[in-house]
């Protein structure tokens, strides 16, 4: 592979900028840092898609200790993802500049954003657990202070509980390391996975039990159940776009953590089957159904949106585990799918909350009449996650239903599709009657209450972007194909 | 010639001590005399490093087979160097810290001579002279523990005595129950060879040794005296109680470990099992505690409590990788301890508050002391490109190659410990700069980041950390050259 120091530059580039920004005073002005903070998120973009389609490059940068080297790939799954990444960073980004007017303590938000952004491009990057790992712990303490980016007494305490719930389910993560250094060839991602036959002969057992418990670990980033508990908390009190990055792209490191773990470390052939995979997959329809239920139960509208996204995760994480070819294409198609899906929602909730500061579901009576375009955008995105055809949830939840079935795992195999069945029926109802009761409020409204209060271009932009964006299975040709060139050597030459 | 020089780095702070207590300077000049003094003897660590003298320099013939002698091994020089590096640096925070203390030349004169007698405990010959100086060491720090000289610290330095002297008395015993099977002889890396078998009485006088020395390196349930010698002046709290007299017990474990008793004679017996079990046990109890604990003190010799187990843990793998491991958080735990206790030690002596709810939202008005807290908090917490991780991986490594159910279980330990470490340490200091609005907090007017004295020390060992941290690599060579490579 090609040796290319060009591979640190989209993992180096917003970092520095979050530096300069939280350094230099003169980008302290609000008119001179929306534009700097435009052109880092634009360039980062740039930088990812330039390297998604040049040739497949690696970089040995240096090494921390013996055996813990950093090191950067751009293979495909570190391409999918990079870009997903840089796109929705620059989404979001582009919605906190009105957003942000709210808010105080400017010059911080955007460093921190920027630097998370750096953070997270670098655990997608990563060539190896140590430089995974490493990401995957700045990536935590570079977005605590979005979290906590109110203050409140409150926020600041989700900012701890995000915290500790990150660094749990990474210290389990670490496990994994002096394991595979026991019983694996290297620490660098393989397709396959990288177990030494001879050395792993009698100690299944505990293998087994530290893949779970690293499994597990990295879940906590996701929201996968039990390590689930920091995502209703934290994302709703971090400003809206940065809740949006929180469920729309952070909880995808989880996701790329452990088909790491999965498919590069531990490898299929080891896992499925095992006592681990039924485990798993178990635990991840336990958390599609309990996220699901709860969002239907619950009355903030961003905390619902929480809910749902430790719900929708785990579609993802279910079709991970499963390990066979089309139930892997459905995960990666409802990373994308839910990336952009959850991102357009967490927008329009800070849309309304900014313009109206209805923060409570029952609140929002009406609010299609005064806002038509977001609520539009809301329903789309609504419906792309409900799975509705022709929006993208639809293709990944029916690749999903169909991996299931063909895995052959008794019981799971047709349990899976009735709980995402059920879950799908829940989310239906917990997302769409906002915007029946939005569009319709009803006879008794007062009609005469209402004022346009359609927010700006930098709101709306991003929005209807992404509400087009959630029907992309129109176009899901070709990712079809990308991903396909991906999973098959994963799976040792399975094909769909 | 060249072994007399082993003298000079344990005579030196002996004489410039009684110096700085017998000659009538101001206190400027006194101040400038200590901190020099602690330089130059680091000077003259330097030149023992440089003229490396091999062979031993014998003090003083007590019986036949029994004689208080010197030598500089691989081992020695790992401690010389991380006390070279520190104690100047200490010596300086000292300076500001003890500004308007009382009784100032004792604290300095006691301060200097336990430079010496560290430098005696890492440069001994063997047991008997390690003992020597192990005892030494307590009887030259217990007037700094005491210096405040009301109850607490009283009641803290007797508590002080009784558990050293105790501890070292049961080390005692097993020196000489050793001496009852082996001539007493210098420290040998791999002790004795493996073929008196699995000698039970050898094996109680390890156990018995271990224990004994385990008082100084904290080891429950034998810990207690630490977080009580808090009391002291924090350069003493920070030096001596997270670098110098804690690591001193570990490295008399270390000596009678690998050096006297050997991993041939101890290797899956009771006598490695007990100490590591009773090791990945401190290991969390002192996390718990330190996480209960709400004065920020003595949260911290918690956390040494349970990081010195960490090193007492990779030592009782009795694997070189796991010496190695151990000797690279002794190292690294030394620097980040001594750190977080001089940001505490700097807002007690600067604002008094002395409570961890008290400085959340301090760091705005303390920026550089909270940001060297963060950054050896998150240091201790093991994130990657700081030191911790590096040893904690270390650790880890050493630990999983060598397998089984202890091991294991030590794992895990480790593992929730640094969840533990990340509880105790970071939301502190998090806070300390994003405070919950709901907070009201007084500033005063002394509430302001410290003088040079303190400020040079700071930024110094922040330099370290990060170096350690990112090239991590030299150093472990170096360490396994100086371990593995003979004298």
């Amino acid at each position: 592979m090609v040796q290319s120091f060009s591979l640190l530059l989209p993992v180096l580039f917003p970092i520095l900028c979050g530096l300069l920004l939280a350094v230099l005073p003169f980008l302290k002005k609000d008119n001179i840092r929306k534009p700097f903070v435009l052109f880092a998120l634009l360039a980062s973009l740039a930088l990812t898609v330039w390297k998604a389609f040049g040739p497949e490059e690696s970089l040995f940068l240096c090494s921390l200790a013996p055996g813990a080297d950093i090191s950067f790939v751009a293979d495909g799954i570190a391409r999918v993802f990079t870009v997903l990444i840089a796109f929705m960073w620059l989404m979001s980004g582009v919605f906190s500049f009105e957003y942000m007017k709210h808010e105080q303590n400017h010059t911080r938000y955007y460093a921190f954003f920027l630097m998370g952004e750096g953070a997270m491009l670098g655990v997608a990057m990563a060539q190896n657990y140590v430089t995974m790992y490493l990401f995957f712990e700045w990536m935590t303490l570079m977005t605590l202070p979005l979290v906590l980016h109110s203050q409140t007494e409150q926020a600041v305490k989700a900012g701890m509980k995000y915290m500790l719930y990150s660094f749990a389910g990474a210290f389990a993560g670490l496990l994994g390391i002096p394991v595979l250094v026991k019983y694996g060839t290297t620490l660098t991602f393989t397709p396959g996975g990288v177990l030494n036959a001879n050395a792993v002969a009698g100690h299944e057992g505990l293998l087994l039990g530290v893949a779970f418990a690293v499994i597990l670990g990295f879940g906590a980033k996701a929201g996968l159940f039990p390590l689930h508990a920091w995502l209703p908390t934290a994302h709703p009190e971090a400003p809206a776009p940065a809740s949006a990055v929180l469920s729309g792209v952070i909880t995808k490191a989880g996701v790329i953590a452990i088909i790491r773990v999965i498919y590069y470390l531990f490898g299929t052939s080891f896992l499925s089957g095992t006592w681990v995979q039924t485990a798993l997959l178990s635990i991840a329809l336990l958390t599609v159904f309990m996220g699901s239920s709860m969002a239907f139960r619950e009355k903030l509208l961003k905390k619902r949106l929480a809910y749902s996204t430790v719900s929708q995760v785990s579609y993802i994480l279910f079709g991970l585990f499963l390990m066979n070819a089309t139930a892997m294409q459905g995960a990666l198609l409802h990373v994308i799918c839910h990336s952009v899906v959850k991102d357009g929602l967490f927008l329009c909730a800070g849309a309304i909350i900014y313009k109206t500061h209805h923060t409570r579901v029952d609140e929002l009576t009406g609010v299609g009449k005064e806002m038509p375009v977001v609520l539009w955008c809301y329903t789309l995105c609504s419906l792309a996650l409900v799975g509705i055809p022709p929006m993208c949830g639809f293709m990944s939840k029916w690749y999903l239903a169909i991996g299931s079935l063909e895995s052959g795992i008794s019981v799971i195999n047709w349990l899976g599709p009735v709980v995402l069945l059920i879950s799908a029926l829940l989310t239906a109802a917990y997302l769409l009657p906002i915007t029946i009761k939005g569009f319709f409020p009803g006879n008794n409204f007062d009609y005469s209450s209402l004022e346009k209060k359609e927010p700006g271009a930098c709101m709306l932009i991003p929005l209807i972007l992404l509400a087009i964006l959630s029907g992309f299975t129109i176009f899901s040709g070709p990712f079809i194909t990308l991903f396909q060139g991906i999973i098959t050597p994963l799976l040792g030459g399975v094909g769909l | 010639m060249s072994e007399y020089l082993l003298l000079l780095p344990v005579i030196l702070p002996l004489l410039t001590g009684i110096a700085v207590y017998g000659l009538p300077l101001s206190r400027k000049a006194r101040n400038f005399f200590a901190v020099a003094a602690a330089a130059l003897n680091s000077a003259a660590i330097l030149l023992l490093f440089l003229r490396h003298p091999a062979g031993s320099l014998p003090l003083l013939r007590l019986t036949a087979n029994v004689t208080l002698a010197l030598r500089m091994d691989g081992l020695s020089k790992v401690f010389l160097a991380l006390i070279a590096l520190l104690w100047p640096l200490a010596t300086l925070y000292a300076v500001e810290y003890m500004q308007s203390a009382h009784h100032q030349p004792r604290f300095f004169t006691f301060y200097g001579i336990s430079y010496g007698v560290t430098c005696g405990v890492a440069l001994s010959e063997n047991l008997m002279t390690l003992y020597f100086f192990y005892e030494l060491l307590t009887l030259a720090t217990v007037p700094l523990v005491a210096h405040e000289q009301d109850r607490r610290s009283m009641r803290a330095a007797r508590k002080y005595i009784i558990y050293s002297i105790g501890g070292a008395s049961l080390s005692f015993v097993g020196m000489m129950m050793l001496s009852y099977r082996v001539p007493l002889q210098g420290f040998v890396f791999g002790g004795l060879d493996g073929d008196m078998g699995h000698d039970p009485f050898l094996l109680a006088a390890y156990l018995l040794t271990f224990a004994g020395f385990g008082v100084k390196a904290a080891v429950f349930p034998l810990h207690d005296w630490l977080p009580s010698a808090g009391v002291a002046p924090t350069p003493v709290t920070a030096l001596l109680h997270a670098v110098a007299v804690v690591k001193s017990g570990v490295f008399a474990c270390i000596r009678s470990t690998y050096y006297v008793f050997g991993p041939a004679l101890l290797a899956g017996t009771v006598a490695q099992y007990v100490p590591m079990t009773v090791a990945s046990f401190t290991i969390i109890f002192g996390s718990v505690m330190a996480y209960k604990e709400q004065h920020w003190k003595r949260r911290l010799a918690y956390s040494t409590v349970s990081n010195l187990s960490y090193i007492l843990f990779g030592m009782t793998l009795l694997t070189t990788q796991g010496l190695l491991a151990a000797l690279s958080h002794f190292v690294f735990h030394g620097i980040m301890k001594i750190t977080l206790f001089f940001c505490a030690g700097t807002v007690l002596c600067k604002t008094g508050r002395e409570y961890v709810p008290d400085t959340e939202g301090l760091g705005r008005r303390m920026p550089l002391t909270f940001a060297v807290y963060l950054l050896s908090g998150l240091a201790l917490t093991g994130i990657p490109l700081l030191p911790g991780f590096v040893s904690k991986m270390n650790l880890l490594n050493a630990a999983a190659a060598f397998g089984g159910k202890y091991a294991f279980t030590g794992v895990i330990a480790l593992l929730l410990s640094a969840l533990l470490t990340a509880a105790y340490l970071l939301p502190m200091s998090v806070r300390a700069f994003l405070p919950g609005k709901g907070i009201a907090v007084c500033y005063t007017e002394k509430d302001r980041d410290p003088g040079l004295c303190m400020a040079i020390p700071f930024v110094v060992l922040c330099m370290v950390m990060v170096f350690c941290g990112v090239c991590a690599g030299p150093f472990m060579n170096r360490l396994q050259s100086l371990i593995m490579g003979g004298v």
